[in-house]
């Protein structure tokens, strides 16, 4: 396994200068922590955040991205959701998605329920298993040089696209979207089909 | 593990459960008392009603006096008869969890 250095990118700069540049993107969001974070950093009805369901956002980004090739689909997770779901590495890699970018958020934490160590604590690599699946680009993030170098193939590279972005510990303010799936559901279908396609 | 892990183990627990292994579980609650989240809502029904369609006998605790001699009888009755026993600890007993 992969040595081990102690993160320190704050994740909420993190996540600002990645959605930055988002254009359109659609963003699926894992729950926890990186739903505070995208919500921190400028609400969107082309977010859709999940409130549950772990381990499922890679699979949702998936789905969104074949459903809508011409989108980049951004996925902002954390290391916890993504290991519920390791198999999405796999899946995903099979069907390439040219517009697919998987951003892990890896504070090496399950934050949201008191800080206990994950898997990649110990040096499980997630970007080696994204490349071992065949993820046409896949790499890990310690720096903020790193992360600039970063950011341009995230909203650009031929996907699939796997970056692990390994961030400190410290909690940030819980900020908090709107959590009713419907709404989240119908203002993000209207935000990319129209009032009309979204609501027959 | 908390209620909506549970829902995740159902399929895994068919295998423990033709085997007759001895399962002792221990589920906090998420979703009913003072939940924020509504999220969490619709696991929290589905859990007691799916862990026993699985075979699992299932405690409910809603005071924490009451714990320790429940987490105890369902221990003895999960190693004594080789069955899956989950204690169901109230989400009033640990408190909801704070959105702020």
């Amino acid at each position: 396994m992969a040595a081990r250095k102690k993160p320190t990118l704050d994740r909420r700069r993190v996540v600002a200068e990645i959605l930055k540049q988002r254009g359109d993107a659609l963003v699926v969001v894992g729950l926890g922590a990186p739903t505070w974070d995208t919500a921190a950093a400028g609400d969107s009805p082309l977010n859709f955040y999940t409130w549950g369901g772990m381990g499922g956002a890679a699979m949702i980004g998936l789905g969104l991205a074949l459903a809508q090739p011409k989108r980049r689909v951004l996925i902002i997770t954390g290391d916890g959701e993504l290991l519920m779901g390791l198999g999405s590495l796999a899946t995903i890699a099979v069907q390439r998605p040219r517009n697919l970018a998987l951003i892990v958020m890896d504070n090496e934490r399950y934050g949201e329920t008191g800080m206990q160590d994950t898997h990649t604590r110990f040096g499980v690599d997630l970007a080696g298993m994204a490349k071992a699946a065949s993820f046409r680009a896949s790499g890990t993030v310690y720096s903020a040089a790193q992360l600039k170098n970063w950011i341009p193939r995230l909203h650009r590279q031929a996907g699939p696209v796997f970056c692990d972005i390994k961030v400190a510990i410290q909690p940030a303010p819980m900020v908090l979207p709107a959590r009713d799936g419907p709404t989240l559901r119908n203002r993000f279908r209207e935000a990319l089909l129209g009032a009309g396609e979204a609501y027959r | 593990m908390q209620s909506s892990g549970a829902g995740n183990c159902i399929n895994m627990l068919g295998m423990v459960n033709e085997c007759r292994v001895p399962l002792l579980a221990l589920v906090t609650m998420r979703g009913h008392w003072g939940e924020f989240n509504p999220w969490q809502v619709p696991m929290s029904q589905a859990t007691v009603p799916s862990l026993e369609a699985i075979g699992v006998v299932v405690h409910k605790v809603d005071r924490a006096a009451e714990v320790g001699d429940i987490v105890a009888a369902a221990a003895r009755l999960a190693f004594n008869t080789c069955r899956m026993v989950a204690v169901l600890i109230s989400q009033r007993i640990v408190g909801a969890k704070e959105f702020k």
